[in-house]
């Protein structure tokens, strides 16, 4: 290696480290480290319960913002804040956010009900138009109106839910501590006059008991509202070995002295917000810390690994390396020593994808897969290993291009994938076993991988057949043989991988297979690539149509993956992909365009 | 005699060569990725099980494209043709050394799945059984029309139908019945959860959906299978697995070299 080389590659590991790190920077110098700190105590790292799992305060938010207003962060008055900003904010200042467009619908004829201007509408503008959108949610003939009032009711109610998860508003209280000591005062109060009456044997005085009544109707009101939202709740109160919410906390007669002094200081933390008095919060938080970490099942450790993900968000920082990768392996063609500078990008990125992973699993403690979401996330992170291996080892800047391409891609799609749930939640009762979950799962996803990475490889052959002049049949033969030999492995997995879940589904259910729709795709990808593989093993065709093919069979696996999830029936679908049409439609019109270059015929070549 | 035998020779050979046909292969394969894609936008109007019965439980199909209707050969058919096909062509191209041998294992075992895929199509039989708490029954109905399928030659009884939620959540964790088969005068306790079902006299139940009744208590939804040829397709998968990672190994391999 010369020095120059030397030189460059010590710049390109310099800007990855760069790019690593600069969200940490960035979080450092500009953001509020009461709310986001990364790693110390925040109030965006405190244990909540959400859906069956312990995760910290920043990753709930995210899931109630994203279920109200599409994104993981919130626009008030020209500035970004987080996702732990706005549920403290909510919870503290409801009146100030109910003002604002944070609620979102994409619907023209809602947007023009509610008078907005664009796709933002506040909570205060659906309360006013309540009776117009119920009437139009729950009308007979349900279309696509109807269906945007069934969402911004939902998002209302999901946004007026976190709005009391963290303190309890008490109606006509000047603050969070006053309501609570007037409500415990209240109670005592009524407990005197019941105990008095019974010892004296006299009628009750009810005018002693109308404050805690009032106040008790209100907690029961709440408490019915929270049993009645469509999705997860956030609880925040430790009590009796699980966590709940304030208003619950608030109900139990037998609530221990932790859960509240848990309450108590969420509500003094609240005043705190309202006083813009940050000190103060300060001295709150290392107590409630104390208090929340001792409770059952919490991780500190794991609560905050996920707290610094959030922040972090490695795969934002993945995208950007992938794409310098991918850029830098296209510039290799025209000088060599650029895919060198290619690898280091791709390797950070991959390096940065792996360590994301492997962090997923161990917060959740089940295999790579487990969602959609997941299933995206591990294949471009597989894929971007394997082609960095095979640059290392081979130099093979084709894979090299292709691995950073699918790392692009699959960033790309985890990233953008509308709202739907945790993506590390739960599993549902039937796919709650982890063998099967990962024997079936990943290997299909290993397959999916790979007939990616050659699908590219063989597209990327095709195409730059039309630029190259000279050994034109000899790099075709060249790349055949090497896609051949990877469509076996391939169709090694797909199999296995598909067939292991007739045996899961035939434990489970007592049938080995129901072509349901997602079993349909995989049985897709499994014929085509045996079909693809016999057309070169029994000489069907010649190497040009044998990579045509290899190339549409990304088509295929796109179909599978993808375009069964969009058709949103059966078992298997986890969450309708709106919009998603457009982008798998995008992919297919490339992937097919690609089928004519092998069309193209060399004066001199052989290989016809 | 012998110039007849020689002439139905001929004519059996080039039968063998339309069968052994590497177009065929290819067809077969091909066309089994279009039918199943078909279908699978069928599913979208008719149903998952429907469309399945339509399309590929049928050796021809009346396929509605877009209001076009066009006759196409359905999986029955493909089916039958894959099956002489791999025959065929095995016999045709026989090859032994590990790559041959791994080859010839994976195809007959491909043989052997879609053979025990057509046995098992008039063999095993499926319905479900729903229980009260406490009720006793031998009664299968089928699972979409409820008509009777069949009677247990045994009853079972639903003892006690648990449901667990993930904590402070509505999303299901686990749910179980215990039953007791009784036959005669022998009773057998069991216990059948999601992924782990209850095996008694060929018969397996497995859990598959509950209700509430609404006069109290909890209706378990179970599904009770009996398939005699139950294990032929885990046989055949494990066989073309082992078949295909030796073909596919020994090709590697032999290309280092």
């Amino acid at each position: 290696m010369t020095k120059k080389n030397s030189a460059l590659i010590f710049a390109a590991v310099a800007v990855a480290a760069v790019v690593a790190f600069a969200p940490l920077v960035l979080n450092a110098l500009f953001s509020n480290q009461l709310y986001n700190g990364v790693w110390g105590k925040s109030l965006g790292s405190l244990p909540v319960l959400r859906g069956g799992r312990m995760m910290p305060m920043s990753s709930a938010a995210a899931d109630a913002l994203r279920a109200t207003g599409g994104r993981a962060t919130a626009k008030v008055g020209g500035a970004k804040i987080s996702a732990t900003q706005w549920i403290w904010g909510i919870n503290a200042d409801f009146h100030k956010y109910a003002n604002l467009p944070l609620l979102r619908t994409d619907n023209r004829q809602l947007q023009k009900l509610l008078g907005a201007e664009g796709r933002y509408v506040s909570y205060y503008a659906v309360e006013k138009n309540y009776e117009a959108i119920y009437k139009a949610a729950t009308s007979k003939n349900q279309d696509v109106y109807s269906r945007a009032c069934i969402d911004i009711l939902n998002a209302a109610q999901v946004m007026g839910a976190a709005a009391q998860a963290l303190c309890v508003a008490f109606p006509d209280e000047s603050s969070f501590v006053g309501g609570l000591e007037s409500w415990r005062k209240n109670v005592l109060v009524a407990e005197k006059e019941f105990a008095e009456s019974e010892a004296k044997k006299r009628k009750i005085d009810h005018s002693k008991l109308i404050s805690a009544s009032a106040m008790l109707n209100y907690l029961r009101a709440q408490a019915a509202f929270e049993a009645d939202v469509g999705i997860e709740i956030i609880n925040t109160v430790p009590l009796g070995g699980s966590f709940q919410t304030p208003v619950a906390a608030l109900l139990k007669r037998s609530a221990d002295g932790k859960s509240a002094a848990v309450v108590d200081a969420y509500a003094k933390i609240a005043d705190c917000i309202v006083k813009g008095d940050d000190a103060a919060i300060k001295a709150q938080i290392d107590s409630l810390y104390k208090d929340v970490s001792a409770a059952k099942g919490v991780d500190m450790f794991k609560i905050r690994l996920e707290n610094a993900i959030n922040i972090i968000d490695p795969f934002f920082c993945g995208l950007v390396l992938y794409a310098l990768a991918l850029l830098f392996m296209v510039l290799s063609n025209f000088k060599e020593n650029m895919g060198w500078v290619g690898a280091v990008f791709l390797g950070a990125a991959a390096l940065l994808h792996v360590l994301a992973i492997c962090a997923r699993v161990y917060i959740q403690m089940r295999p790579p897969v487990t969602n959609f979401y997941s299933s995206v996330v591990f294949t471009g992170g597989l894929a971007a290993v394997l082609a960095f291996a095979a640059y290392a080892k081979k130099g093979s800047v084709l894979i090299a291009g292709a691995g950073a391409l699918l790392g692009v891609l699959s960033l790309l799609v985890a990233v953008n994938l509308p709202y739907s749930g945790d993506t590390m939640g739960m599993m549902r009762a039937v796919l709650n076993s982890n063998f099967w979950l990962s024997a079936h799962v990943m290997t299909i996803m290993v397959g999916y991988c790979g007939l990616f990475l050659t699908g590219f490889a063989a597209s990327f052959r095709l195409v730059a057949n039309a630029f190259s002049k000279s050994n034109f049949g000899f790099l075709t033969t060249r790349t055949a043989n090497v896609v051949y030999l990877s469509l076996c492995a391939c169709l090694l997995f797909t199999f296995t991988g598909t067939m292991l879940g007739g045996i899961w589904a035939d434990m489970s259910w007592g049938r080995f297979w129901g072509w349901d729709p997602k079993e349909n795709g995989a049985l897709m990808v499994v014929l085509w690539t045996a079909g693809v593989i016999h057309c070169r093993a029994l000489r069907v065709c010649n190497d040009r149509i044998f990579l045509a093919l290899t190339a549409l069979g990304n088509v295929v696996v796109a179909w599978a993956w993808f375009g069964v999830n969009l058709l949103g029936v059966g078992l298997h679908s986890y969450g309708f992909i709106n919009g998603g049409w457009l982008w798998l439609g995008i992919f297919i019109f490339l992937q097919i365009m690609v089928a004519p270059f092998a069309l193209l015929v060399y004066k001199g070549d052989n290989n016809i | 005699m012998w110039p007849c035998l020689s002439s139905m020779y001929k004519v059996f050979k080039s039968i063998a060569k339309v069968c052994a046909s590497p177009i065929l292969t290819v067809f077969l394969l091909f066309y089994s990725v279009g039918l199943i894609f078909i279908a699978t936008i069928a599913q979208l109007d008719m149903g998952v099980e429907l469309a399945a019965e339509k399309y590929f439980e049928s050796f021809f199909v009346l396929a509605n494209l877009g209001g076009i209707k066009i006759p196409l050969m359905g999986g029955a058919s493909i089916g039958v043709l894959f099956v002489v096909n791999v025959i065929f062509s095995m016999f045709a191209r026989l090859t032994f050394g590990a790559s041959g041998v791994g080859n010839s294992i994976m195809h007959f075992a491909l043989v052997l799945l879609v053979l025990s895929g057509g046995l098992q199509f008039f063999m095993r039989e499926e319905g479900r059984v729903v229980l009260r708490e406490g009720a006793t029954t031998n009664i299968v109905s089928d699972t979409d029309s409820g008509a009777l399928v069949s009677k247990l030659p045994f009853s079972i009884r639903l003892l006690k139908f648990t449901r667990e939620n993930w904590p402070g959540s509505k999303i299901p964790k686990s749910y179980s019945s215990r039953v007791v088969f009784i036959s005669g005068n022998s009773s057998t306790e069991a216990l059948i959860e999601m992924n782990s079902p209850a095996s008694y006299m060929g018969w397996s139940f497995y859990q598959m959906s509950y209700s509430e009744d609404p006069r109290g208590g909890n209706i378990s939804v179970l599904s009770a299978v009996k398939n005699p040829a139950r294990l032929l397709p885990w046989l055949s998968v494990a066989a073309a697995f082992v078949g295909m990672l030796m073909a596919f190994t020994a090709r590697a391999w032999r290309r280092r070299l």
